[in-house]
């Protein structure tokens, strides 16, 4: 597709452990279009965090091995890039920002200049311009102060101020692609609210793709074009945001949806999904949400649902129609 | 790490062969030491003038000594004192270094102060002049040997398990112990300790080696002369060594050297199946990835 | 204080001594972390009081004091009446123990890796010394099929269960002395959101069955407008607004409430709002603001909120909020 930025087309992803084989991601097939927010939402397990390392080409390949499929920016497979060729990718035209601040910068060195070397990297920039640009970053992610800031240490900082640090750092060299794992989750509510807000006007400043990931549902209906639902490895539910929270097709979605805690409203009993996530090393049958879906009948515990590789709306049941849905 | 069983348990150390072969060097060599005397002659001291210094042969596999002693004999005789003073002070510096770096750990304030202090003074002790005064006063004794080496080295142990507490007293499963009204014994004995013993077993297992090499230098240097040990063969064989008798001396170090690799790749062993390693932690970090995400 | 609250904390206050760099020392400077400050509330039987804040405020300190893991540097803790501070007598001791429990974050880190899920349940009834061992065993089966348990788990290895099962063996292992308090501390914030609801609508269940009251910490708004009966909300050990479930939703008075319940994302895409999150961080507990606390974020802050902190005083019928904007009668 033209305006296509990102396709992931029949993605598969094993890890190969002592205590047996984990497929952590299962024929994984979605787009993100230029200049939208694309989210992926998914519990533990899911195969969300997977899924980002592999479009970065940071998947530990040891026990992880790209088993199937492509990933292709703006045309290109990533996958069939060399490591030195994906280092011209990585940190200049698709960055990525994770959960942690405090373990992704470096201890000992200031912030200012953790920036700025992003720029001395990849843009050949020379050290003074460089930590000049930094500073206008820090300035541009809501950091007040900057000049003095970024003299700071990463453990002199707040938890909020390290994010707005990693968000400089990832947007230095205006990537095309942005992936925010998790970015939120370890800050404080109205820190998060900060950030996603400051998130928000960077994506429509700068028309970047984003991809965000998370397990909170409320991040996605705020910041979100297009989602899609990972359970257990596998794509289950893919959409336009206003699609997925209010005609949920898939069976799960349906029922977290139904089993989320409410801020706005008061709820008598909260309807919850039975059952565990499965353990990947021995996941179930056919379709693997089949066990605490209130829906499966005998087909749902043989074979799984087949696995759209066009774009669209799809729900991965054998209840709806996958990609007759319209988008 | 959990087993279902001394088998289990078993199985897994085995796969490290190092530590298969020192388990197995270690096994023959208590065997051999315990029946030493159904094996060999009972008094592997009596002198036979007639066979003095004898190099190696099929009669005698490490030759004779300058009072025609078989060094065969001498050397498995010998392993009991080298044996003794390890599991000895292995065993004693364990004890007392697990008991004040679990007492200092979980009490914390003076009385972690006063244990630690009183870890750095026993530190200080310089352990081969102190087996000097004390063989000079009271004589020269395996139990003494045992005793100060055991008493020099227990610091090291009570500072690693000191640690290990410190982080696990705040753990929430100890506090829990504590909102339920479990007794100071109880959570040392039965949930602190229980946890630090893959840490005890490793490090204990990984001294045991220079206990044997002090155990030796104290006797080769004539400081504590135990008659059969190592240390003091060794020290006889330095006279002879000019007369060409290599084996005196070549047999009886080599037994300190093997006997300490077998402790310490039994230490790499239990350290490596009781422990995440390296390679396990990358193993988990992929289990993570796969598992939370 | 009302005959029956069966918790009561007055003017609860921790604080916390850092240690000093030669710097502090030379200017003679001492390093407080005020954790706490002058808490109060009360818990009547059967009910829930929600502690809500983000890091820092002061909830986690709280539940420790609750529980004896901290001693507070001033005020009062009644249970049933009757003081749990200090050197109590045996008995006292005993009723403490037994009655109140405990469930926190982490369900992993809070179970003995060691011990087998019956061990971990039943120990409660070992250290009370209460009957023989196949009564203990009896019990623990039946705190199992209460929690939604299989009675097999019985003898697992509590790190073969996940992340939600365990968290029920904490659970199973909180009601076996039979208390009449439980200190929730952030009971599923660990834990998969397919499987929140489920632990959520067990702890309700087991109040109403076992007649519990409860402690229930959380930053998470929305666990908390599920769960508890009255909400008290915190910032910087403080407590800045408490009353009924109902009012803090609908009629939030602290510019703080106001700015936490605004800053929650809600999962539906046809109630998005244009939103001016609230600016700033939270200040250092170590170098608290002058006056009320929250006033350098404020966006109604006035002078007097610089100069003095407000008191908690009630508005109307069990609200209370401290703030100058809502003067005494």
């Amino acid at each position: 597709m033209e305006n296509e930025l990102l396709r992931v087309e029949d993605l598969s992803v094993r890890f190969h452990l002592e205590s047996g084989k984990v497929d952590a991601v299962n024929h994984l097939s979605f787009g993100v279009k230029k200049g939208s927010t694309f989210g992926i939402v998914g519990e533990s397990g899911s195969g969300k965090t997977v899924t980002a390392l592999t479009v970065m080409g940071l998947l530990p390949s040891p026990p992880g091995r790209v088993e199937s499929g492509k990933v292709l920016f703006n045309g290109e497979n990533l996958l069939a890039k060399s490591a030195k060729e994906m280092q011209d990718y990585r940190g200049k035209r698709i960055s990525m920002i994770y959960q942690d601040p405090m373990t992704s910068l470096n201890p000992v060195l200031r912030v200012g200049f953790q920036i700025a070397e992003t720029l001395i990297v990849h843009k050949g920039m020379m050290r003074q311009e460089a930590e000049k640009k930094a500073i206008e970053l820090m300035t541009a992610t809501g950091i007040s102060e900057a000049e003095n800031r970024a003299k700071a240490f990463p453990h002199q900082l707040s938890g909020g101020m390290r994010q707005r640090v990693m968000i400089a750092m990832a947007l230095a060299t205006h990537p095309d692609l942005l992936i925010a794992d998790e970015p939120t989750t370890a800050l404080d509510v109205i820190t998060q609210a900060q950030i996603i807000e400051l998130l928000k006007s960077l994506q429509k400043n700068l028309n970047m793709s984003v991809i965000l990931i998370t397990h909170d549902l409320g991040i996605i209906a705020e910041f979100c074009h297009e989602t899609l639902v990972m359970y257990a490895g596998h794509g289950m539910e893919y959409g336009s945001v206003k699609n997925i929270f209010l005609e949920p097709q898939h069976p799960y979605t349906k029922a977290l949806l139904n089993s989320i805690t409410r801020i706005d409203t008061d709820v008598e009993k909260l309807p919850s999904i039975p059952g565990e996530i499965p353990n990947l090393v021995n996941p179930p049958a056919g379709c693997r949400f089949h066990p605490r879906c209130p829906y499966a009948f005998e087909k749902c515990k043989i074979e799984p649902p087949p696995y759209p590789l066009e774009g669209g709306r799809f729900s991965k049941c054998w209840l709806s129609d996958s990609g007759k849905l319209g988008k | 790490m959990q087993f279902a069983g001394a088998r289990d348990f078993l199985v897994a150390y085995s796969r490290n062969k190092g530590a298969l072969v020192g388990l197995l060097y270690l096994i023959g060599l208590l065997l051999a030491a315990l029946f030493a005397g159904y094996i060999f002659s009972v008094n592997p001291n009596t002198p036979y003038l007639s066979r003095t210094l004898l190099p190696p042969s099929l009669a005698y596999p490490f030759g004779t000594d300058y009072l025609g002693r078989d060094l065969l004999e001498l050397i498995i005789y010998g392993a009991r004192t080298s044996l003794t003073v390890a599991f000895g002070a292995g065993v004693l510096l364990a004890l007392i270094g697990t008991v004040s770096g679990l007492v200092a750990g979980y009490f914390g304030g003076e009385v972690d102060g006063f244990i630690m202090r009183t870890a750095d003074i026993f530190l200080t002790l310089p352990t081969l002049p102190l087996i000097l005064l004390v063989a000079a006063l009271a004589g020269p004794s395996l139990v003494n040997i045992l005793l100060i080496i055991a008493l020099t080295s227990w610091p090291v142990m009570a500072r690693i398990v000191r640690s290990n507490v410190l982080a696990m007293a705040n753990q929430e499963f100890i506090l829990v112990e504590r909102v339920m009204g479990a007794s100071v014994k109880r959570i040392l004995f039965d949930h602190l300790l229980p946890n630090q013993m893959s840490l005890i077993l490793v490090y204990t297992s990984l001294s045991i080696p220079i206990v044997i090499l002090t155990e030796a230098a104290i006797e080769f240097l004539g400081l504590a002369p135990i008659s059969i040990s190592w240390g003091f063969l060794l020290n006889i064989a330095l006279s002879y060594w000019i007369q060409g008798a290599w084996w005196m001396s070549f047999f009886p170090g080599f037994a300190i050297f093997s006997t300490s690799l077998a402790f310490y790749l039994i230490s790499e062993g239990l350290k490596e199946v009781l422990t995440p390693k390296l390679k396990r932690k990358r193993e988990s970090l992929a289990v993570q990835l796969a598992g939370k995400k | 204080m009302s005959e029956q609250s069966l918790l009561s904390v007055q003017g609860l206050t921790k604080h916390f001594s850092v240690s000093r760099g030669i710097g502090d020392f030379l200017a003679r400077r001492s390093r407080v972390v005020r954790a706490v400050d002058d808490v109060s509330f009360e818990i009547p039987q059967g009910k829930t009081l929600g502690l809500v804040g983000e890091s820092g405020c002061g909830k986690t300190t709280i539940a420790k004091m609750v529980l004896g893991i901290y001693k507070p540097s001033a005020g009062e803790i009644s249970f049933e009446g009757r003081s749990v501070l200090g050197k109590l007598p045996r008995p006292q001791r005993r009723v403490v123990h037994r009655n109140i429990q405990v469930v926190f974050q982490d369900p992993a880190a809070s179970l003995d890796p060691r011990m087998k899920v019956g061990q971990i349940v039943e120990e409660p009834l070992l250290i009370h010394d209460e009957g023989d061992k196949n009564s203990r065993k009896e019990s623990a089966l039946r705190l199992l099929d209460a929690v939604g348990l299989r009675r097999d788990q019985y003898d697992r290895f509590s790190h073969e269960l996940s992340g939600g099962q365990q968290q029920r063996v904490a659970i199973a292992r909180a009601l076996a002395p039979r208390p009449k308090l439980v200190v929730l501390d952030e009971p599923v914030s660990a834990l998969d959101m397919s499987v929140r609801a489920q632990v959520l609508n067990l702890l309700k269940e087991l109040q109403s069955a076992y007649k519990l009251t409860y402690l229930f910490i959380s930053h998470d708004l929305s666990v908390v407008r599920y769960v508890c009966d009255r909400i008290a909300v915190m910032y910087l050990g403080r407590i800045v607004e408490v009353c009924d479930r109902r009012e803090l939703f609908s009629n939030p008075l602290h510019p703080y409430t106001r700015a936490l319940l605004d800053a929650v994302p809600i999962p539906d895409p046809t109630k998005q709002k244009q939103r001016v999150p609230l600016a700033g961080s939270i200040p250092s507990p170590m170098n608290l603001p002058t006056g009320c606390r929250f006033h350098t974020r404020c966006p109604r802050a006035m002078d007097v909120c610089s100069q003095s902190e407000p008191e908690l005083h009630d508005i109307s019928n069990g609200h209370f909020v401290s703030c100058y904007l809502y003067p005494t009668k």
